[in-house]
């Protein structure tokens, strides 16, 4: 009996209309959405490859230590000043290829972190081909195939339900039905089975589409792990469906008229997957008010460097000189002809960049060593203590309103449905947090190789010239560890079971309302 | 008769569940969006605004000591003062800078000092660390929660929910059969139900506008002047053009149908892709059209083009061959002023095309998302209220005229002192005198109405061309229809 009702249900909501428009819409922007990620991701995957490259070059490129307190360096070789931007050695996230499903919060969280001396390393550059070279196109919203099942798909889903009880029961046809010998719940079970093998074919469609776009993609290579994300991906979308179906059925069952349960349905639909969701994120961000929060952070970090330039004063006056760097300790080979020489000490403020050429070997320089050695690893410490001073404005902060956000945004079907898939698509904040974690490591992993080579308390540390290169070929190289299919999985799980907790409630509640259903 | 139709379709309206369904909607979405300013980032922006301007002031009043600094460093920083209309149209501050910077990216020493002169530079605000924290610490959300989306979304899709049955349904209860039994008109029907809706809608905003407004008076520190009302009171009036639009299409939808829910089905997919759909998918198609293929950031580039310019190397190629004696030489010092103020033209001029670049891939994408008729709102929106691209651009010429009247002041001042030997912008051979800052151009923006209503301009004539052309169609679609 059941095969029945499933049957009758099928074919009806297939020869919609509003299934024809729905799925072509869903279709389309799918597409179109598809193709454009698709050139996308290949360029960032090309920039990707190129920066990569060059990080496994970049050591051979750094030829003193100084170079990697700052992301600008100077050369001063032939009295040419060279300038050289961004050579700090970058730890590089990989782009994920499920970002084509699931965008996640890639778009806003970056993909490249340089990794500094005197820096503590919290956000990363973006990589993003779009927005890198024009920030007036970030006015410009995008979207991806979780934003097309929640929109179009999800209003698909809630439309087909929401007529499915009240219309027959005006139609007069749910009298009938309910005469034969078939149970209420049993219609009703036929009736999501129903709505779910429907709905199940544009979702199909669309992660057909979008696999096939992804197989074409340059650059991506699908391996086991991916295969099994879009698996749960698939099952996901569907999950969230079933969810706004069963919203509708919902309020299909609670409404005697099909006019009243559109409208309320709607209402619901609108609430649910527009308007609440952006209000909590909107108010959030609102209040956050992270200009205020920067400015904070930025006049702690000075103060711990006012407080370090103090320091740093003792220290060179307990060694009978009077300003931090020492050199008037040093001397030069030349002292004839134009360009900078040994006074060149240029201090962009807590990033030093410093280049001393043409030093002498004198007797002051083994003291100027010395004292310099203990002011720079002074450096690394106040560091640290700047961090600590700023963590709570630019990251605890901002990371507590997220997991509030998410919290809030969990409540909603959409919101769970989101989450649970920039989860599985690798896409999402918690594993990007895992990466700057990772980052934080690298570095503690390149101060310990550089403090075991005494890099601070050497000449190379400064300069490169006459034969004073600093060899940094076994430098330690950062190596993203990608979270696994088990841990994604798991992070997905909170959300995943709200959507499955929403879906065995409004399940059972739609049973409750039918069984009390007035079908004259 | 009008009269009898409005008022039917007025209580019909006002005695529906939607309309009490849209009315608490809106009232809570605007209550929300009072309390979210109140509390929000305004007075902060504000304050850092004023502080600013001081610092800059400042600065300025230092550099006065000496003409030549003046000339060489420029008025610095200009600012971009916040919108206190934000709450209407909310700025989108990880996209577009608060200010432009007036730096000096050139100076060296040789024998003697040489020092470039300052340039308009558009992406100051955009360093990197800044442009990174904006966008990291940013929550993701479609759209924040301001006039623009409680009308231009909201209130849309009431518009359509008011209509959507209109015709069709009364088609199907039988009742407009009897109506036009009477000696009524087919357009004085339509009428009267695009007035009903409209009424009833523009209750539903009037309410909605009045306690945020009220809110906002009593919570926050604004003070709302002429000015801002006379601009509320144009925004009232494009919310009510832009609802005008859905009204009708929703008539027309209605007059097309075959049952009440065939029309909820295509009003609400017309709603979806006009208002939520389009709006997106305008700047993904844009990207793809002009996706430029570099994977540095401009910035990076734009400092290495600056400094090795052949301009520059010119000028610093001058400057090591001059001795301190040669600058008393006006016919030594002339090309070197010559050569500077070239190379100050080259740097600006690589700002300048930078920019246009941007403002142009910007505007080609605005021009998509207005074939939405939620983009053209959206913009006229910003416009009135401040706070987008246009108020943005109109702020960069502003600045640039600026700049002019700023440099023509300095180089005007040094002519009048006898004793400089007007080689602008060479410090050793200008003025030497003190300058009061009072005889200095100040910068201030241009915000009056005439000015905000040229920028939104294009969007409204859009709008108007769109309210009419909707009417007549549903007009169209209403004449061929059938009332059995």
């Amino acid at each position: 009996m059941i095969a029945i009702v499933f049957k009758k249900e099928l074919l009806s909501h297939l020869l919609s209309r509003q299934f024809a428009i729905c799925t072509t819409l869903a279709v389309l922007l799918m597409s179109t959405n598809g193709l454009v990620s698709s050139q996308n991701w290949t360029l960032k995957k090309a920039s990707y490859q190129d920066k990569k490259a060059i990080e496994v070059q970049r050591p051979r490129d750094i030829t003193y230590y100084g170079a990697l307190a700052a992301d600008t360096q100077r050369s001063d070789r032939d009295k040419q000043r060279i300038y050289k931007t961004r050579v700090a050695p970058r730890a590089l996230r990989a782009p994920r290829p499920l970002e084509l499903f699931a965008r996640g919060d890639e778009a806003r969280l970056g993909q490249a972190v340089p990794v500094l001396l005197f820096e503590v390393p919290y956000i990363a550059e973006q990589i993003d081909p779009l927005t890198a070279d024009n920030h007036f196109l970030a006015l410009f919203n995008t979207y991806d195939m979780v934003y097309v099942f929640q929109l179009v798909l999800g209003l698909l889903a809630i439309l087909m339900a929401s007529e499915t009880i009240s219309s027959e029961k005006e139609y007069g046809t749910l009298r009938l039905t309910l005469t034969t010998n078939i149970s209420r719940a049993q219609l009703l079970a036929g009736k999501l089975l129903g709505g779910m093998t429907t709905l199940a074919i544009p979702t199909a469609l669309g992660f057909i589409i979008l696999m096939i776009i992804l197989l074409g993609t340059d650059g991506v290579d699908v391996s086991l792990a991916e295969w099994w994300g879009m698996g749960v991906l698939f099952l996901l979308s569907l999950l969230y469906l079933t969810v706004l179906y069963l919203i509708g059925l919902v309020v299909s069952c609670a409404t005697g008229r099909s006019a009243t349960s559109l409208v309320y349905a709607l209402f619901l639909w609108a609430l649910l997957v527009v308007v609440l969701p952006n209000t909590i994120a909107a108010l959030l961000n609102e209040r956050a008010n992270m200009n205020e929060k920067n400015d904070q952070a930025d006049a702690h970090t000075a103060q711990v460097w006012d407080e370090l330039e103090q320091t740093l004063q003792d220290l060179v006056r307990t060694h009978g000189q009077r300003r931090y760097p020492p050199i008037n300790l040093i001397e030069r080979v030349t002292t004839k002809g134009p360009g900078p020489g040994a006074g060149t000490f240029i201090d962009f403020g807590s990033k030093p960049e410093l280049y001393m050429n043409s030093i002498a070997d004198t007797p002051g320089l083994a003291t100027f060593q010395e004292i310099f050695r203990s002011g720079e690893l002074l450096r690394l410490q106040y560091a640290q203590r700047a961090w600590n001073a700023q963590a709570p404005f630019v990251e605890t902060f901002p990371r507590r309103l997220e997991r509030q956000n998410a919290l809030f945004q969990r409540l909603f079907p959409a919101g769970a449905y989101a989450q649970a898939a920039s989860a599985i698509a690798g896409t999402s904040q918690e594993e990007f947090y895992g990466f700057i974690e990772q980052v934080r490591d690298y570095r503690r992993q390149l101060l310990g190789y550089l403090k075991d080579r005494d890099a601070f308390g050497s000449r190379t540390y400064f300069n490169d010239d006459s034969g004073w290169e600093a060899d940094l070929s076994d430098m330690p190289r950062f190596q993203e560890q990608q979270a696994t299919s088990y841990q994604r999985l798991r992070q997905s799980l909170p959300a995943l079971a709200i959507l499955l907790l929403y879906a065995a409630g409004l399940f059972v509640l739609a049973n409750r309302l039918f069984a009390r259903y007035n079908a004259a | 008769m009008l009269t009898a139709i409005v008022k039917r379709e007025c209580l019909d309206h006002l005695l529906s569940l939607r309309f009490s369904f849209a009315l608490v909607l809106v009232l809570v979405l605007m209550v929300l969006n009072a309390l979210g300013f109140a509390g929000g980032s305004y007075p902060y922006k504000r304050d850092r605004y004023f502080e600013r301007v001081q610092a800059q002031q400042e600065t300025l009043r230092t550099d006065a000591a000496r003409l030549w600094q003046l000339a060489v460093r420029g008025p610095g920083d200009l600012h971009k003062k916040p919108s206190q209309l934000m709450f209407c149209a909310a700025e989108a501050d990880h996209a577009l800078p608060d200010r432009v910077g007036a730096y000096n990216p050139a100076e060296a020493t040789y024998k003697i000092k040489i020092y470039g002169m300052w340039i308009l530079s558009f992406l100051v605000s955009h360093s990197l660390q800044d442009s990174l924290r904006r966008t990291a610490q940013q929550l993701l959300s479609i759209q924040a929660i301001d006039w623009v989306f409680i009308i231009g979304v909201v209130l849309s899709l009431v518009a359509l929910l008011f209509t959507f049955e209109a015709i069709v349904g009364e088609k199907e209860r039988g009742t407009l059969k009897l109506v036009m039994a009477q000696s009524l008109p087919r357009h004085t029907l339509l009428l009267g139900k695009f007035l009903g809706a409209m009424l009833v809608l523009s209750l539903v905003l009037v309410l909605g506008v009045m306690v945020n407004l009220l809110l906002v008076l009593s919570l926050a520190e604004a003070h709302l002047g002429a000015g801002e009302t006379v601009k509320l009171a144009g925004m009232v009036g494009l919310a009510l053009l832009y609802l005008s639009i859905f009204v009708s299409l929703g008539l027309w939808v209605s007059a097309r149908s075959s049952s009440a829910r065939a029309s909820l089905v295509s009003v609400l997919l017309l709603w979806t892709c006009t208002t939520l759909i389009w709006p997106q998918t305008g700047g993904v198609l844009a990207a793809r059209l002009l996706q430029s293929q570099s994977e540095t950031p401009v910035i990076h580039k734009k400092d290495k083009m600056i400094m090795e310019s052949p301009s520059s190397l010119k000028m610093h190629k001058l400057a090591g061959t001059l001795n301190r004696r040669n600058l008393k030489n006006p016919a030594k010092v002339q090309p070197l002023a010559e050569a500077i103020r070239a190379d100050r033209r080259a740097a600006q001029q690589i700002e300048d095309e930078i920019l246009a670049d941007q403002l142009n891939q910007a505007e080609f994408t605005r021009n998509l998302v207005r074939l939405s008729p939620m983009g053209c709102f959206q913009y006229s929106m910003e416009a009135l209220a401040g706070t987008g691209l246009a108020r943005h651009k109109s702020f960069i010429e502003q600045v640039r005229t600026y700049a002019q009247r700023y440099e023509q002041t300095i180089i005007a001042l040094d002519r009048a002192d006898p004793e400089s030997m007007h080689l602008f912008p060479v410090p050793q051979a200008m003025s030497k005198r003190k300058i009061s800052v009072e005889s200095l151009p100040v910068f201030r923006e241009d915000l009056s109405m005439a000015t905000l209503v040229g920028q939104a301009r294009v969007d409204v004539i859009i709008l108007c061309f769109l309210a009419v052309i909707t009417y007549l169609i549903a007009y169209r679609a209403w004449l061929r229809s059938s009332v059995l």
